[in-house]
């Protein structure tokens, strides 16, 4: 086999190209623009299908093809993809029902549409199938995480696509706030795997055990594995999470199918499957998914036998699945998970196209609403048939291999035969929940299809050839993967994340127990549809109080709880008073001071005063500045201020004397009396000072700034002017003897500022030219207004 | 000659952020005067002092011991004159700030308007609730533009 290492990049990338392609060729191909999506797929599937057949004969199923391009190299990240069976696996999954959802939507995504909105949608989704597939091929955590933000911002905008409608808005809302939040925590996660083990690589991490035995060595290893689990959890919607997915619902049917059924859903079980090998011996692993695993199995069939809208039916059903091969995970039991995923993929994905179908029809999703369909749509009927029967777990279809070899599995499984108490309370909580599921099928079939048509559905006739074809692939793939049983063992085996699985699943079973279990289902989902009524009156009773929505109401209650203390935070904040701001940088700047000195350990007891250099005009002109600061600031007059401040110049000049410059102390006095005339003339047109009256506590506030700000500065002085911090070497020495050697100047202030500097003085000039016109700017704008 | 400059530059800081406080423009002016006042000794100080130092005139390139640190001084320079040009700036500000809003207390001057904000693209964008009324007359700002969510439909 020659080596195609190289495609593994392009798997990802072609879609995200195609992505681009779409939005920027879609306002002009409008519903076309779905035969992009379509080749982009067929191209990333077959690429998928070479690397895997390449896999099968070269060195073997556990490694897998590796592709690395360095991306931050100082911190461990890099585009690293792999191609494992288990990630080619989920890139066949997403690229195969993506060519069947491109061509579905090619017929379904309406012709009333603007073209440039349809083309906005089929970008979305292709750049979805794009960032999936990223997820399905990473081999960096960092990079893995960032395709699975890209997944929750498109699902983002493909579940608000009908944005006028609220409810769409707030589900795409959610779902976004619980996914992208679920990620971030995930992130963090990653990052204390990479800090403990020093490796981002989950190829690496998988194949080095001492790296995984450091990390759950790590005082950090629980924390690392809630993070990760978190972000599973959220996107996988499993129990407290489950609410966001049948809110995700008002998305238009080939999303729901696409994202919320076939693909996006299963991420979080694919990171779980990825995250078994490094966390697996764990001690919080299995207790932590075999319970949230298995509340969610329950709980979603629960409330799939309760819900009435068509697709909200099926998405509680999918929360369900995902639950069951999240307590899978739990099990150790890996060998299952491609088996579960591909069964679960082929059936709801039918079931969803067949809903959308219907909806399409019928213009409603209540199957309450719903009945008698089948003489109007034959094909469709058949095609829910198939597939619900999938669902139900009845021989011959693939859905009996795999609830038969869930039980197989459950009753073998050596984490449960270590705790027998539990052990038959999981067996006999699947066993219910696989009914409930079971009672779901026979109402979708019934519902919908058979008893009496309701009057208003007349006009219900059969869809296009290209609506219910893609359904039908699917249909077929519940029934020959079932019927061709050896085939599903092989591929069950081929593409699990356990690499080096045994399972053999078979239409006629070996052992007795797991068929009768099989059995009991039937006979438990049998009677629950019988007794629906009365199951539902029980329900009722259950949840007369919680109304089946508490997680929701939890959420969005923690939602406008932060929104709220956010506002008023920064009302308080941002109040938009100068003294406010101004206080606030001046107390920061005395806290920051403080706390430095405080950490690096210097008191005051480390300054040391040098009284003997001292000069008595020195002094005299520090006490008369002292005064004129004073008088400054108690200034009530106009005048008395512009006198007095230029008193505080000129007094600031002579001190420059005593410091023997004199090139700014002709500066400072050409421009103080500049600033004098200036600042007279402005003040002239201004009001006079007003006599302020300020409350007690707010002078008290401004005078204890004030004081701490003048005694840090001064101590500040102080401690620099110290010999341990003096600085005693002259650092324009080199300036003083190279002035007149080479600025040809013996003034080295002057050559400094004309020669040394000169285009930093050249920046000075030009800031005093945009501040005069600034100033012109200011002044004129008015005249104009008037 | 540290301790007596030391302390009055704490004491120019220290009035210099009374006045940043208070609810008049001019004075909070005139802080900033007196903070870039301080800022220029402050730095002045750093270069360090003593009696015999001369001015930094060079005769002789390789005799300068004695002669004052030229840096500071330059920099000073260069900070006197930005600090005009920014008082200056400032000071024309406050000017039109009163011409405006005819007062010169920043706390009578009027708070960013939060229905402005909270209206335009958010809410009425996105639902599509205006719809595109021929009462209005052409030009007029009050009208928004119609928002694309309307031709979406």
């Amino acid at each position: 086999m020659t080596d195609q290492t190289h495609l593994l990049p392009w798997i990802v990338f072609v879609p995200f190209a195609a992505a681009l392609l779409a939005l920027w060729i879609g306002r002009w191909l409008g519903r076309r623009t779905g035969v992009l999506m379509v080749l982009a797929a067929a191209a990333s599937f077959a690429m998928s299908v070479m690397l895997f057949v390449g896999g099968l004969g070269g060195e073997g199923i556990s490694g897998g093809a590796r592709y690395f391009v360095p991306w931050m190299p100082a911190m461990n990240i890099g585009l690293g993809f792999r191609g494992d069976p288990f990630g080619l696996f989920f890139a066949l999954l997403v690229s195969g029902i993506g060519i069947l959802v491109g061509i579905y939507s090619l017929n379904y995504i309406g012709a009333d549409l603007r073209p440039a909105r349809v083309g906005r949608y089929y970008a979305a989704l292709i750049a979805f199938m794009g960032s999936m597939l990223g997820v399905a091929l990473a081999d960096d955590l960092m990079l893995l995480f960032v395709f699975w933000e890209i997944t929750s911002v498109t699902s983002f905008l493909l579940i608000g696509f009908w944005y006028e409608r609220d409810i769409a808005r707030r589900g795409a809302m959610t779902a976004l706030q619980v996914t992208a939040l679920g990620g971030l925590v995930m992130m963090v996660g990653f990052i204390v795997v990479g800090v403990v083990t020093g490796t981002f690589s989950i190829s690496e991490l998988t194949g080095d055990p001492q790296k995984i035995q450091k990390l759950l060595d790590s005082p950090l290893a629980l924390t690392a594995l809630a993070l990760i689990l978190a972000g599973a959890f959220t996107k996988s919607a499993q129990v407290p999470f489950h609410f966001w997915l049948p809110g995700a619902m008002v998305a238009p049917t080939p999303v729901s199918t696409y994202l919320h059924a076939a693909t996006m859903v299963k991420a979080g079980i694919f990171l779980v499957g990825r995250m078994l090998p490094v966390f697996g011996n764990h001690p919080a692993w299995t207790p932590v998914l075999v319970t949230v695993g298995l509340a969610t199995f329950v709980l979603g069939a629960y409330q799939a036998v309760r819900e009435t809208d068509l697709k909200g039916i099926l998405a509680r059903s999918t929360v369900s699945t995902l639950g069951m091969v999240m307590m899978v995970y739990g099990l150790k039991a890996a060998d299952q998970d491609a088996l579960q995923i591909l069964n679960h993929a082929a059936y709801k994905g039918g079931l969803f196209l067949v809903a959308g179908i219907i909806e399409h029809a019928a213009h409603t999703r209540d199957i309450r609403k719903l009945g008698g369909l089948r003489k109007d749509m034959p094909i469709t009927f058949w095609l829910c048939v198939l597939t619900a029967l999938s669902m139900a777990g009845v021989p011959p279809f693939f859905g009996f291999l795999a609830k038969e070899s869930l039980y197989g599995a459950l009753l073998a499984n050596a984490e449960l035969a270590a705790h027998p108490q539990a052990r038959w309370l999981v067996i006999g909580l699947c066993v219910l929940a696989n009914a409930c599921i079971f009672a779901v099928a026979c109402r979708l079939i019934f519902g919908i299809f058979l008893g009496k048509k309701p009057a208003d559905l007349d006009h219900v006739h059969e869809a296009a050839p290209g609506l219910w074809a893609p359904a039908a692939v699917l249909a077929t793939l519940a029934v020959a993967l079932g019927l061709a049983y050896p085939l599903t063992s092989w591929l069950a085996n081929h593409l699990s994340s356990a690499g080096d699985g045994h399972l053999h699943v078979s239409l006629w079973p070996e052992h007795w127990e797991p068929l009768t279990l099989s059995a009991l289902t039937m006979v438990l989902g049998l009677a629950i549809y019988k007794g629906r009524t009365l199951v539902a009156q029980l329900a009722h009773l259950l949840d007369k109080r919680a109304h089946g929505n508490g997680a929701q109401q939890a959420w969005d209650g923690g939602m406008a709880l932060a929104t709220w203390a956010g506002e008023t935070f920064s009302a308080r904040w941002q109040s938009g008073s100068l003294r406010w701001y101004l206080g606030a940088v001046m107390s920061a700047l005395v806290g920051l001071v403080v706390y430095g000195l405080y950490r690096v350990g210097i008191g005051l007891a480390e300054i040391q005063v040098n009284l003997r250099e001292m000069s008595w005009y020195g002094l005299a002109l520090c006490v008369l500045l002292g005064m004129a600061t004073w008088i400054l600031a108690t200034a009530r007059t106009r005048l008395g201020a512009a006198i007095t401040t230029t008193a505080v110049g000129f007094l600031v000049s002579l001190l420059f004397v005593v410091y023997r410059s004199p090139d700014i102390l002709l500066t400072q006095i050409l421009i103080e009396t500049v600033s004098t005339i200036f600042f007279l003339l402005v003040v002239y047109f201004m009001p006079p000072f007003k006599r302020e009256h300020p409350s007690p506590p707010r002078k008290l506030v401004n005078l204890g700034i004030s004081a701490a700000v003048g005694v840090t500065i001064t101590v500040l002085l102080l401690l620099c002017m110290s010999p341990p911090y003096r600085e005693l070497h002259n650092l324009g020495a080199g300036y003083l003897s190279r002035s007149l050697a080479e600025g040809g100047g013996a003034n080295a202030v002057n050559v400094i500022i004309v020669d040394i500097r000169a285009m930093d003085t050249n920046g000075e000039i030009t800031v005093l030219v945009v501040v005069g016109l600034c100033v012109y700017g200011l002044l004129r704008a008015r005249r104009r207004a008037a | 000659m540290e301790l007596p400059l030391a302390l009055v530059i704490g004491f120019l800081f220290a009035c210099g952020t009374y006045a940043i406080l208070r609810p008049n423009l001019i004075r909070v002016v005139l802080g900033f005067g007196m903070y870039s006042n301080a800022v220029n000794l402050l730095m002045i100080v750093c270069g360090g002092y003593a009696k015999s130092t001369a001015a930094p005139f060079v005769a002789d390139a390789k005799q300068t011991a004695g002669l004052m640190d030229p840096l500071p001084p330059d920099i000073i320079l260069t900070a006197i004159v930005i600090s005009f040009a920014v008082g200056a700036l400032f000071l024309i500000v406050c000017y039109r700030v009163y011409l405006d809003h005819g007062t010169d207390n920043p706390e009578e001057l009027p708070q960013d308007d939060p229905a402005e904000e909270a209206g335009g693209i958010g809410f009425f964008g996105a639902g599509g609730y205006v719809a595109p009324s021929s009462g209005h007359e052409p030009g007029s700002h009050a009208s928004p533009s119609t928002p694309h969510a309307m031709k979406a439909v």
